[in-house]
């Protein structure tokens, strides 16, 4: 396609204020996120990560600003996106099967009255397999490891079948073998051309996992390609004091090594 | 003859033509009565579930009692038991308890449970004041408004029971209609935002038809004990199930059983429970414990019979549940502890 003006930014975040309690979280935050990359979303505790997921999907009332999603607004495009909450925000004692969690992915696309028929569970049962879950499916949700949670939630994503897919902190509290079956699946997923926005605080494995970063400490810090923002000014900028310490303690540890 | 299992032979065939009675359902007032708690097992089983999962328990336990003082200005309008003016009054408290509950949570400090224990005990002392309002007067003391206490089902009328029958009606089509919704919205309700839900309306919603099963149900089992049925056959049911539909259908199982076995007790006269009493009386008394022999003049209310009946299911539940009783676990335990040493006498020999 030779289209003289550019297509629509996959998410556009224009100047978007939160606050809770009348005290601001975020603060005017603008940025242009493009379609088809694994974008991190990295900042100190409270710097406001996921209230700026939660936020954009319209979970929590925003003060001032908008958000587009392919270039309209997102009450007009939730089918296209997708969520990945954090695992403790659920009751896991809940009266449900793994294939039950995974079906809620589909409800978005059924109408009142409408039951999940056998569409719907054979793709759940390809979402699970997807995550290396197939076996579990009949499992009640209160006997799975944290690990196995996170494959729940990711195969639940997987079956809204979005375009834009938001998930806050998936990879905490997960052995590794599922963080890197997380990974792979990521790595998929932006092979179909599928965005992948992803509030992660692991800054050593950061650089690795994702083309953009979106730099957070309730204000925007910076945002493009690890290359050109993953520095340490910028994650000095981002982290203030903190930083200092951990990369001392990182470059002692380098030292002692050597 | 003072065999102790076998009730004296007078007040036994009076038990047995009684029980007859009641469940051969031919007198009009019984089936009344029964029909009503069947629909209220459908009502209040069904929306327990509900409650339960989204951890709003007490909210019903203070619309319960919120009602009271509604039901005494409903009453007070015609000064008799008008349906249609005991339920508007009821609808009325309840729906500013619940905006109180809200106001007071969104704007002080204070935490949700504080609030519902304010408005709680507030609405209720506010009610016992207009109940005894209402008995000091000529024209109330008679009107039979203190069975709203515990409730008394038989008491049930023809036009109560359209009430009811129209209300479940309303309830089970709300329920049935938003499943999917109010499961996905109990279960994860940032996620069903995400989808585009209204969940701030599913709640109110799921809140409304609470309110509704609640103030169809207080003739049958009174104010005091309200909550019981809502949330008793709902945990028990959870107890026994790891699927939400079937959740449902077992909790509205053990609400009906509750119901219709309660009022059957309750409608047994005075002269055959106390013959049963006779019975205990005379066992406590032989194992050298002196107890003063109280005895019954009427039957007893259907609000504290229910609520026995639905404790006990709960801990039959609780001990025997396949998965999560007390004394499954303890015998799983005994067997791989069995297991385990059959199978060291194995490997050592």
């Amino acid at each position: 396609m030779t289209n003289s003006n550019s297509p629509p930014p996959c998410v556009e975040i224009h100047d978007l204020t939160v606050s809770y309690d009348k005290k601001p979280v975020l603060w005017n935050i603008d940025v242009s996120l493009p379609e088809g990359e694994l974008i991190g979303v990295i900042g100190p505790n409270g710097a406001g990560k996921s209230t700026l997921i939660k936020a954009v999907l319209g979970l929590i009332p925003a003060d001032s600003g908008w958000v587009r999603v392919y270039g309209e607004p997102l009450a007009r495009q939730r089918r296209l996106v997708g969520y990945v909450p954090q695992r403790e925000s659920v009751d896991w004692d809940f009266p449900v099967t793994v294939r039950d969690v995974v079906l809620m992915g589909t409800y978005g696309r059924l109408g009142l009255l409408q039951r999940p028929g056998k569409t719907e569970r054979d793709l759940a049962d390809r979402c699970l397999a997807d995550v290396g879950m197939a076996d579990y499916r009949n499992r009640q949700i209160s006997n799975l490891s944290g690990g196995q949670r996170q494959r729940v939630f990711l195969a639940r994503a997987l079956a809204q079948q979005s375009k834009v897919y938001f998930m806050d902190e998936p990879f905490v509290g997960v052995d590794a073998a599922t963080e890197s079956a997380i990974i792979a699946l990521l790595r998929t997923m932006k092979r179909e051309g599928r965005t992948v926005i992803v509030v992660h605080h692991d800054l050593q494995t950061a650089p690795d996992y994702f083309d953009s970063i979106l730099m957070l400490n309730m204000r925007l810090v910076a945002f493009g390609p690890t290359a050109k923002v993953f520095t340490p000014e910028l994650l000095q900028k981002t982290y203030g004091g903190r930083l200092t310490i951990l990369t001392e303690a990182a470059e002692r540890v380098a030292g002692t090594r050597r | 003859m003072d065999f102790p299992g076998v009730l004296a032979n007078a007040t036994s065939s009076q038990f047995l033509s009684e029980m007859a009675r009641f469940w051969s359902f031919q007198d009009g007032s019984v089936r009344t009565s029964a029909a009503a708690m069947l629909l209220l097992g459908v009502s209040c089983g069904s929306l327990g579930c509900f409650v339960v999962l989204r951890r709003l328990s007490l909210v019903g336990d203070s619309l319960g009692h919120a009602v009271l003082p509604g039901v005494c200005l409903g009453f007070m309008v015609t000064w008799s038991k008008n349906p249609l003016w005991l339920f508007v009054g009821a609808t009325a408290t309840a729906t500013i308890a619940s905006l109180l509950i809200g106001t007071i949570q969104r704007n002080t400090r204070l935490k949700p449970d504080v609030a519902m224990g304010l408005v709680l005990s507030g609405f209720f002392g506010v009610g016992l004041m207009l109940l005894s309002l209402i008995q000091n007067d000529s024209r109330g003391g008679q009107g039979g408004l203190n069975q709203f206490f515990f409730g008394q089902a038989a008491a049930i009328s023809a036009n109560d029971l359209m009430l009811i029958a129209g209300v479940t009606a309303v309830i089970v089509a709300g329920v049935v209609v938003t499943f999917k919704e109010l499961a996905v919205s109990s279960f994860d309700e940032g996620f069903a935002a995400s989808l585009g839900l209204p969940t701030r309306r599913i709640h109110y919603f799921l809140m409304a038809l609470t309110g509704m099963a609640i103030v169809i149900s207080i003739q049958a089992v009174g104010v005091v004990l309200l909550s019981a049925l809502l949330i008793t056959p709902a945990a028990t049911a959870l107890l026994l199930t790891d699927k939400l539909p079937r959740m449902v259908m077992l909790s509205v199982l053990f609400a009906a059983f509750a119901g219709i076995v309660g009022l059957n007790v309750s409608s047994l006269s005075a002269e055959v429970l106390n013959g049963f009493l006779d019975v205990v009386l005379t066992q406590v008394g032989r194992s050298g414990l002196e107890l003063s022999a109280s005895r019954m003049s009427t039957s007893p209310p259907t609000g504290p019979v229910v609520v026995l009946i639905l404790a006990m299911t709960f801990l039959t539940a609780l001990v025997f549940s396949p998965r999560y009783g007390v004394a499954t676990k303890l015998f799983r335990r005994c067997m791989r502890v069995r297991a385990a040493r059959a199978g060291m006498e194995g490997a050592s020999e």
